[in-house]
């Protein structure tokens, strides 16, 4: 009972945070672990904040790396999630920093028909899976939808809509206080219904319900 | 409940975290409100959409490029170990800001004395340097400027009082009243010409020197 007890324990996986303890002690093969655990994860909010496959693999890599090379700071009173997102919003945040010093290409995007010109990077989609032509358009437009979101609004709602955070766990990542992030989400959800509303509603009655400001 | 109201409430309610009161207020406004009915329905379409949305995969070179930056990013934490620890800004600016006002106040010491003449350099041993008196040019009143500059042409074929100054000790050697020329442009070494030697034989007469015949 008790040899089947210990077992099951050397078989169930290891948590994040007892794994990244483990990093603490040098163990490389827990960091292997936690990297297989969360570059998906990582790429994919990235990817979502900046809209560039490079870029977002090239700061995916810089938060891992961060991640390794400050193991020994990580304390137990958070979740290991919640520590590794505050390093890639910190990354995309010194990112943004620098690309309004030194501005790169832009393309201008229109928004809606009422004449509001909006500006994003193009986004490439060439590395996005694509079954098909038609989910591959859907998928475009929901990233450039997603794109058209202010960023501080963008940042709270990709961690909720796509990583399942709780606002607590936003809190704590972005540094934002409760409320803050409670407003911001309610913005960028408003902010993504309208231009989602625009894209594939047809329906045009469905716009005077527009969000409210 | 106003729309305003209403539509951060469907913030939280989608995310289950609306108190039954507040849920009920909400349920009242939509039944009477079709703006914020169609908000909610649109929000949910489009939220749902995007779940939908398929997590894209970095690339195949991602885990040797983040294995590449890692051996380069745990080299630079080495050398930077390495390296002695580097002294502050502001202490080395106060050393050198300390060094550069000695210089200027030994500087200024040197070239002026308390009478605000100007005294020639001369301080080799055993050579008088000479010293121009402010205001006693003999030959039209006008006197050179107490700071040291370049000496005015017009005086230079002129005479005007040379004093011999010992310069190991700085003291008057000499004050003939004499009516030479001063050759040097710089009154730093002017040199006496007629009747006012300054030589070294000069000086070891202490001889005033004569009128100009």
């Amino acid at each position: 009972m008790t040899r089947d007890w210990h077992q099951k324990q050397a078989d169930a996986p290891r948590s994040d945070e007892s794994l990244i303890l483990a990093v603490q002690e040098g163990d490389k093969r827990a960091y292997d672990e936690l990297v297989r655990r969360y570059k998906v994860r990582l790429y994919n909010f990235l990817l979502r904040m900046v809209a560039n496959p490079e870029l977002a693999e090239e700061l995916t890599q810089d938060a891992l790396v961060r991640a390794y090379l400050n193991a020994d700071k990580y304390r137990t009173i958070a979740r290991f999630s919640t520590w590794l997102y505050t390093i890639a919003i910190n990354l995309v945040r010194n990112h943004a920093r620098r690309r309004r010093r030194s501005p790169v290409f832009r393309m201008p995007l229109v928004g809606r028909d009422d004449g509001d010109r909006r500006e994003m990077e193009a986004p490439d989609t060439s590395r996005m899976p694509d079954s098909d032509l038609e989910s591959k358009e859907e998928r475009e437009h929901i990233q450039q939808i997603v794109m058209l979101i202010p960023s501080h609004y963008r940042e709270p709602f990709v961690l909720r809509e796509f990583h399942d955070l709780s606002y607590e766990e936003i809190a704590a990542a972005t540094g934002l206080k409760l409320g803050t992030v409670r407003s911001r989400i309610n913005r960028a959800r408003s902010h993504f219904r309208e231009h989602w509303v625009a894209r594939f509603r047809s329906d045009d009655a469905a716009l005077e319900g527009g969000p409210l400001r | 409940m106003n729309c305003k109201r209403a539509r951060a409430a469907i913030s939280l309610f989608l995310d289950e975290r609306l108190d039954p009161t507040r849920q009920a207020r909400l349920n009242r406004h939509l039944e009477r409100c079709p703006d914020c009915a169609a908000y909610l329905r649109d929000l949910r379409d489009g939220l749902a959409m995007l779940h939908e949305q398929p997590e894209a995969e970095p690339s195949p070179n991602f885990d040797w490029n983040l294995r590449r930056k890692l051996q380069r990013a745990a080299l630079e934490r080495e050398i930077m170990l390495q390296r002695p620890a580097r002294v502050s800004f502001w202490p080395r600016f106060a050393v050198g800001a300390a060094a550069a006002l000695a210089v200027c106040v030994v500087g200024v010491w040197l070239l002026y004395d308390e009478g605000g003449t100007v005294r020639a350099p001369l301080v080799r041993p055993g050579i008088p340097a000479v010293t121009v008196t402010p205001g006693d040019s003999a030959a039209d009143g006008a006197g050179f400027a107490s700071t040291p500059g370049r000496m005015p042409d017009q005086y230079r074929s002129h005479g005007t009082r040379v004093q011999a100054v010992d310069g190991r000790t700085g003291g008057l050697i000499s004050d003939g009243g004499a009516r030479g020329a001063v050759q040097a442009d710089d009154p730093y070494n002017a040199v006496p010409l007629q009747g006012a030697r300054a030589d070294s034989a000069a000086a070891d007469s202490v001889t005033p020197p004569g009128p100009t015949p």
